[in-house]
């Protein structure tokens, strides 16, 4: 276990070290952020100024070299835009991205577990084909469009709940955030739905197929002819093992919700990470493009080794497996 | 590619409706396989409708929306079925610059359906070549390359893409080039299951024996053994393709202005929806929608029907 997680982890940092790496080389080769920056109407010495204000004359591997040395003690250099230290930008920004992904991840398993595994146990029932049906579409629907349509349908013609932004936040056990007010959440039922809807589909597809796989086994039979009823059955037997690879997958997909929410926020006006990252990448605003990119990374690739850590302490067969390796 | 192959099909089609008995041959079995379902019949006309439509634009458009001696500013913003100043109806309406909006959804479509057709394939061969080369290989090759796949798969795709962008910039070259890199290795991991599995079959040995070169051996014998689970992927992947051009166009780092795709529709006309105009982002959404569904309900089919472990 340990020298498996010791691999892990130096893969981890393999996997950072390289990224930083691509980022930063492609993002300082293209484009000259200078004259993004300056005023057209400066003159050639105030240019000279700017660009060493901002450090931008100096060799390439020297401006990479003073980045590491920066990025390990935690500063990213600053933001072109903001004037700010750009790991700072992106920080502020982080709890409403996480708000947003952690709604969307419980949208999932509140509304997908039920719906697979009802189709799941009656495969053969209209509405299952139903169900099934609209995980097809909702693996299809681009999510961009599907946010448009839930503004277009909540916010314009029914005019129920709010189109943009976030809602007042409130402190709850010291956590900050929108869902502790009753207009916070209504900001934020639309943004987590579009967010959540791919991954309710992916939760039905996978219930249903844990239910139809399990339903045969023989422990299944046996709790049967125990004279066990159904719905202990399914509450205790079938969901105990069902389980295990959907909370794997949604680990893993977490991330990605991270990764995705760049559209719900651009759509939803919804002031997290992503639409800092669009707005950067419009701007050429180096440091914070750069900065983000490395936030996530880390954030996606700590993700991964949890998951994996605790896919081997909640399935004991994999952990077998795990040690061989 | 998959509109000539799809083309293909559909003419080779004709003899297996024919009530005589006829010898059954493999690629007779397969279409019959196919069309029994009729979802997928209906998702491959479709499909085949949809490329028709994006290829003969420039001939079914009423207007060229980018000629804009023919687009009144006038007529902007109109309704689905309103009556234009140049005299003719505008079935799906306008947008704001004053398009036709059936003309600008049939160039919008070439343009994506190009995008994916083109970065699909690139990334065929790119991951196919990859793949192939991984498996003969073997040892350290491959497990370097393997490693490169397992790397990028670990990463959303979106995430990749944008930091591509970020890189490149904006452009129809520098979006092909992001979606190639975020898609190759979904080819290679494939390519390289099937290799392995067909490496140990005869006909790779005998091939050896009889001193074929390398390259021989694996393009021109093992390749075409591993096509079955290659087009599946590659059907499922031009759909995801075609979505995500359109999610970076929408968000406004895909194409540039001048190559407007669906996406790039799409977002002209968020920031009418506001105001209740809804069909310059809705009907565009809709084609958008039903391209990528077709697409992968041809791929569903597809992977049914050449699975070897559901044959009947």
């Amino acid at each position: 276990m340990t020298a498996y997680l010791l691999r892990r982890l130096m893969q981890t940092i393999l996997v950072i070290v390289l990224m930083s790496v691509i980022v930063f080389f492609g993002v300082h080769v293209i484009g000259d952020p200078v004259w993004l920056l300056v005023n057209p109407q400066m003159d050639q010495r105030d240019i000279d100024a700017a660009v060493r204000a901002l450090g931008l004359d100096r060799p390439i591997w020297e401006q990479y070299l003073h980045f590491v040395s920066g990025a390990l003690r935690g500063d990213l250099g600053r933001s072109f835009i903001f004037g700010e230290p750009a790991l700072g930008v992106i920080l502020q920004r982080m709890p409403a991205t996480l708000e947003l992904a952690v709604a969307a991840l419980v949208m999932a398993v509140v509304v997908g577990i039920p719906l697979g595994l009802y189709a799941g146990l009656k495969p053969d029932h209209p509405l299952s084909k139903a169900i099934m049906a609209g995980s097809i579409v909702g693996f299809s629907l681009p999510t961009f469009w599907v946010g448009l349509m839930l503004i277009m349908v909540f916010a314009v013609m029914l005019g129920w709940l709010p189109s943009t932004g976030r809602g007042p936040t409130a402190t709850f056990l010291g956590v900050t955030s929108s869902m502790f007010t009753i207009e916070g959440l209504r900001h934020l039922l639309l943004p987590a739905l579009n967010l959540a809807l791919l991954k309710i589909s992916l939760v039905i597809r996978l219930t249903r197929a844990g239910a139809r796989e399990s339903m045969q086994q023989d422990y299944i039979k046996f709790a049967r002819a125990k004279g066990l009823t159904h719905s202990r059955i399914v509450r205790v037997h079938l969901l105990k093992n069902i389980l295990i690879p959907v909370v794997t997958v949604l680990g893993l997909e977490f991330g990605n919700l991270i990764a995705f929410s760049v559209v719900t926020e651009t759509i939803f006006a919804w002031p997290g990470m992503g639409k800092l990252l669009i707005g950067a990448i419009q701007t050429l605003d180096r440091p914070v493009i750069v900065a983000h990119l490395i936030v996530i990374v880390l954030l996606f690739v700590v993700i991964n080794l949890v998951v994996d850590i605790l896919y081997t302490v909640l399935d004991p067969r994999v952990r077998v497996v795990g040690q061989a390796r | 590619m998959s509109v000539a192959e799809t083309d293909a099909n559909a003419d080779a089609q004709r003899p297996s409706d024919m009530p005589v008995a006829l010898a059954e041959t493999p690629l007779r079995r397969f279409l019959s396989d196919y069309f029994a379902s009729w979802i997928a019949t209906l998702a491959l006309a479709l499909l085949l409708l949809i490329a028709c439509l994006a290829l003969l634009a420039p001939l079914l458009a009423p207007q060229n929306p980018y000629n804009l001696a023919e687009v009144d500013i006038l007529d902007s913003r109109l309704p689905p079925g309103s009556m234009g100043m140049a005299g003719y109806r505008y079935w799906l309406g306008t947008d704001g610059a004053g398009r036709d909006l059936v003309s600008a959804i049939l160039y919008g479509l070439r343009i994506s359906l190009m995008v994916g057709a083109v970065s699909c394939l690139i990334a065929t061969v790119i991951g196919a070549t990859v793949g192939l080369t991984a498996a003969y290989a073997g040892g350290r090759t491959e497990s370097l390359l393997m490693r490169l796949v397992d790397l990028q798969l670990s990463l959303p795709a979106i995430l990749i893409a944008l930091m591509l962008i970020a890189v490149l910039g904006k452009g129809v070259d520098k979006v092909i080039i992001a979606l190639v890199t975020v898609q190759w290795a979904y080819y290679a991991r494939t390519v390289r299951g099937t290799a392995l599995a067909e490496l140990n079959k005869e006909y790779v040995e005998a091939a050896r024996c009889l001193g074929f070169s390398h390259p021989r051996i694996m393009f021109k014998q093992i390749l075409p053994n591993c096509l079955p689970p290659l087009i599946v992927v590659a059907t499922i992947q031009a759909a995801h393709a075609i979505a995500l051009e359109a999610t970076l166009s929408f968000l406004g780092v895909g194409l540039p202005r001048t190559e407007p795709s669906l996406g790039l529709l799409i977002s002209n006309g968020f920031e009418y929806m506001l105001s209740g105009k809804y069909w310059i982002s809705f009907i565009p959404g809709v084609v958008l929608l039903i391209t990528v569904m077709a697409i992968n309900l041809v791929g569903d089919q597809l992977r049914d029907v050449l699975n070897p472990r559901l044959k009947r």
